[in-house]
């Protein structure tokens, strides 16, 4: 149904939502399609960076690279990518669905409740702003 | 792949409601169900008493016409239509909540400058929707 379909991993409770996205990718990709999946690392902030040695970053990076792999063994397309990223989620996820000209963005997101109305979710900003179609699981 | 989906469709959008509902289709489960929502705009209070008393119904009536010839008859078993009227996005909270719904589907269009300012019925349904929410764009 979608050929380019990006699936937003945030790695809480080691993947297990990730996968349930995963799964429902495998069954909206259309033949010869792709899925990517993409984690947005946070920034640190300057004052923290200073004090964390490069070797902890770079462990940090693999770690989520190993995750991302075991993930990626999950996903059932012709094509399966992998992009780990930094910066902010939104802004990371909507500039890499224009880079491969996704057709469909799925993330997982909360239940929302009071804050929702004054500060909105990762999802909320990327529907905003999103080229393409966007499912937001929850 | 879901229970219960509701599609919103703008009948002044018709081929992009047609589309919705086709990928509706395959996304339902074999005993799930399909609401087909529209929502009809509230009239303001001062032109609706210049207008003739019945209109609404008229409105209505002729929304569930429209919408009934959305409806492929080869699924019909799963399909129920259903016509509302007030603001569009707080009426289809709504009726994902009276129904239960586990998958809200509607159509956008490609969100411009004026979307980081007033933003869409799309993205305050995502906003506030207690069930997973596919905007088709």
């Amino acid at each position: 149904m979608y050929r380019t379909i990006i699936v937003a991993v945030a790695l809480f409770n080691k993947g297990a939502t990730s996968r349930g996205l995963i799964e429902r990718a495998n069954r909206l990709v259309s033949d010869g399609g792709s899925i990517t999946l993409v984690h947005v690392l946070d920034d640190l902030p300057a004052y923290l960076a200073d004090a964390m040695t490069q070797e902890a970053v770079l462990n940090h990076r693999k770690a989520i690279r190993e995750q991302l792999d075991s993930l990626a063994a999950t996903a059932q397309a012709a094509r399966v990518d992998i992009d780990i990223r930094a910066g902010s989620a939104s802004p990371g996820i909507l500039a890499l669905a224009q880079e491969i000209n996704a057709d469909l963005i799925m993330l997982a997101s909360h239940k929302p409740d009071l804050s929702d109305y004054f500060i909105g979710s990762t999802a909320s900003r990327v529907v905003r702003h999103a080229q393409c179609s966007v499912l937001v699981a929850r | 792949m879901y229970k219960q989906i509701i599609v919103a469709v703008d009948l002044s959008h018709g081929a992009a409601g047609k589309a919705l509902l086709e990928r509706a289709l395959k996304l339902v489960d074999d005993s799930g169900t399909i609401s087909v929502l529209h929502v009809l705009d509230e009239v303001p209070s001062y032109i609706a008493a210049e207008l003739p008393r019945d209109l609404n119904d008229r409105r209505t009536a002729e929304a569930r016409v429209e919408l009934g010839l959305l409806l492929p008859k080869e699924a019909s078993a799963k399909l129920v239509s259903e016509v509302r009227s007030g603001a569009p996005s707080a009426q289809i909270l709504q009726c994902a909540e009276d129904t239960g719904a586990d998958l809200i589907m509607l159509a956008s269009h490609r969100p411009g400058l004026s979307d980081y300012f007033i933003g869409s019925t799309a993205a305050r349904v995502v906003r506030h929707a207690q069930c997973s929410v596919l905007v088709s764009r």
